[in-house]
């Protein structure tokens, strides 16, 4: 019987990685086989504003001390001659997509999962693909040829499975690992639950609450009692742990309509005031709007997020409406009734602003109290110039204030600069 | 998210706007490939094998670029003027030289 073999190739150490096989200084040295032919590099955010934390490190800035998420201050105090290289965005996810469509040639089926992670999936046993290592090996090598960037392959028979395959491919010499059926317990089960992908807070609750230490340990709960604590997570979280995954492969998972769209802001300092609050608000929102619009979509589930200063506690609630929209100016007063709802007043260090439920967009909204077509072309008008222009080409005058956000983050992607 | 689509994956994912929108952008580059441009010296060379095979009774691999796409065919030259004709394994086969973007010898 012929099956199907999943994999994910996971580049490593990304951002930094582009970093150092685009300068020749470093390039020329770079070896595929030794992770010390790397200078000790990080890629870091803005160090005069929050964002200046580490967003990628090499292997030997690691071996420093170095590690992502910490900030540049406390990088530069375990290695005060460490490289550090501003990110550009644009040109990481430039070299993302053509490493995707590398892998789209090599295998039958192709999807990304994120910037730096593809899965793919190939028939076996098959002629084209004799030997499952051989074939990972060569993209691998495939990939160090064109872009001078290491990665490692985990292999399986379904994509979870490829998935924790990956993170164990992490401390293999050759990064290439191959699961099947008969590594299920010995391998995956016998990982402890903080090891495993996906769970997040909940690996801390289930070792709390449950006394679960390894994955194999939830697969010995019964699924009721999984399930009645984290709802359908349950479900997904106890089929994981016994190696079972459902999820096929979509080649065409980014050519169909967004199901929703959400855009996060992190401020440069702690907001306390509603009003400034209500600037970015309107800001997200207006991103997200546009973007909904240029997907020739409507949405009637608006949502805020909040996060408190210090990262400690916050919200996230929505709202479902009864009609389809994606007008800033019917959205706006029903986010601010959320934040109104649900804001206990504490500092604010990030912000949140999401519409889903979202469907083609074919009818146009009518009220009897104000002007929708008028509005509408003033909106698409707005639109072209931003598409044409940039984001800040026109601007709230709102946004000129001090809480404003849209300038700075229209020169970034990703919260990181171009 | 649903679980009995089997799209958990999916679900979790967190793409940029800009990646997405880049995607697409190289989606569309890669669908709506040019026919690529030839020199004149590999015009001559293909010219040389083309008669080379004829004469001999020679097998060649021809690449044709036809609606966007690559196509290979193998066989043995039936002809040297216009109309080209290729002799393989599924029969004759008629090619239009404008077709032609490679020529191996086999």
């Amino acid at each position: 019987m012929m099956n199907w073999i999943y994999g994910l190739a996971d580049m490593q150490s990304f951002y930094a990685s582009c970093e150092v096989a685009s300068r020749p200084e470093f390039a020329l040295k770079r070896r595929e086989d030794d992770d010390n032919s790397d200078p000790a590099l990080v890629v870091a955010g803005d160090p005069k504003r929050r964002t200046g934390i580490i967003l990628a490190a090499t292997p030997p800035a690691k071996h420093l001390g170095v590690s992502t998420a910490m900030t540049l201050g406390e990088a530069l105090q375990l290695a005060p001659d460490l490289i550090v290289v501003r990110p550009r965005m644009e040109f990481y996810l430039q070299v993302s997509v053509r490493i995707q469509l590398l892998m789209k040639q090599l295998f039958p089926l192709q999807e990304q999962f994120s910037v730096d992670e593809g899965f793919f999936a190939f028939p076996w046993p098959s002629d084209l693909f004799p030997d499952p290592i051989q074939a990972a090996k060569e993209l691998k090598q495939a990939i160090w040829d064109q872009f001078h960037i290491r990665c490692r392959v985990g292999m399986s028979y379904n994509k979870w499975m490829a998935k924790m395959a990956n993170k164990a491919a992490k401390t293999m010499p050759e990064r290439v690992v191959w699961w099947t059926e008969n590594d299920v317990t010995e391998k995956l089960q016998t990982l402890s639950i903080f090891e495993m992908w996906g769970l997040k807070k909940r690996a801390r609750v289930l070792h709390d609450e449950f006394q679960v230490e390894t994955i194999g340990d939830i697969a010995k709960l019964p699924l009721s009692l999984v399930r009645h604590r984290f709802g359908v997570w349950g479900e997904v979280i106890h089929r994981w742990s016994t190696g079972h995954d459902a999820s096929a492969i979509n080649p065409d998972a980014y050519h169909q309509p967004h199901k929703g769209l959400s855009h996060r802001m992190t401020l440069p300092r702690d907001y306390e005031e509603r009003e400034e609050i209500k600037v970015v608000i309107l800001e997200l929102l207006d991103e997200v709007t546009f973007r909904v619009r240029a997907a020739d979509q409507k949405g009637r589930r608006v949502g805020l997020g909040m996060t408190y200063g210090s990262f400690s506690g916050g919200f996230y609630r929505a709202k479902t409406l009864d009609y389809y929209t994606q007008d800033t100016y019917a959205l706006y007063p029903e986010v601010l009734a959320l934040l109104d709802k649900y804001w206990n007043g504490s500092s604010v260090r990030a912000i949140v602003v999401s519409l889903d439920m979202l469907q083609p967009a074919t009818s146009l909204q009518l009220s009897f109290f104000d002007h929708a077509p008028k509005r509408e072309q003033l909106i698409h008008t707005v639109d072209q110039l931003r598409l044409r222009f940039g984001e800040a080409s026109v601007m709230r005058a709102v946004s000129l204030g001090r809480a404003g956000q849209l300038r700075d983050r229209s020169r970034k992607i990703g919260g990181h600069y171009r | 998210m649903n679980i009995a689509d089997g799209n958990i994956f999916e679900a979790m994912r967190l793409v940029l706007p800009e990646h997405r929108e880049l995607m697409g952008e190289l989606g569309r580059l890669t669908k709506n490939r040019q026919r690529p441009e030839l020199a004149d010296d590999e015009v001559a060379e293909f010219e040389y094998l083309w008669g080379e095979a004829w004469m001999g009774q020679g097998e060649l691999e021809v690449t044709l670029f036809q609606s966007g796409d690559e196509h290979t065919i193998c066989g043995i030259p039936l002809s040297y003027q216009p109309p080209l004709r290729l002799q393989s394994e599924h029969g004759c086969i008629m090619i239009a030289l404008q077709d032609i973007i490679h020529v191996k010898r086999l």
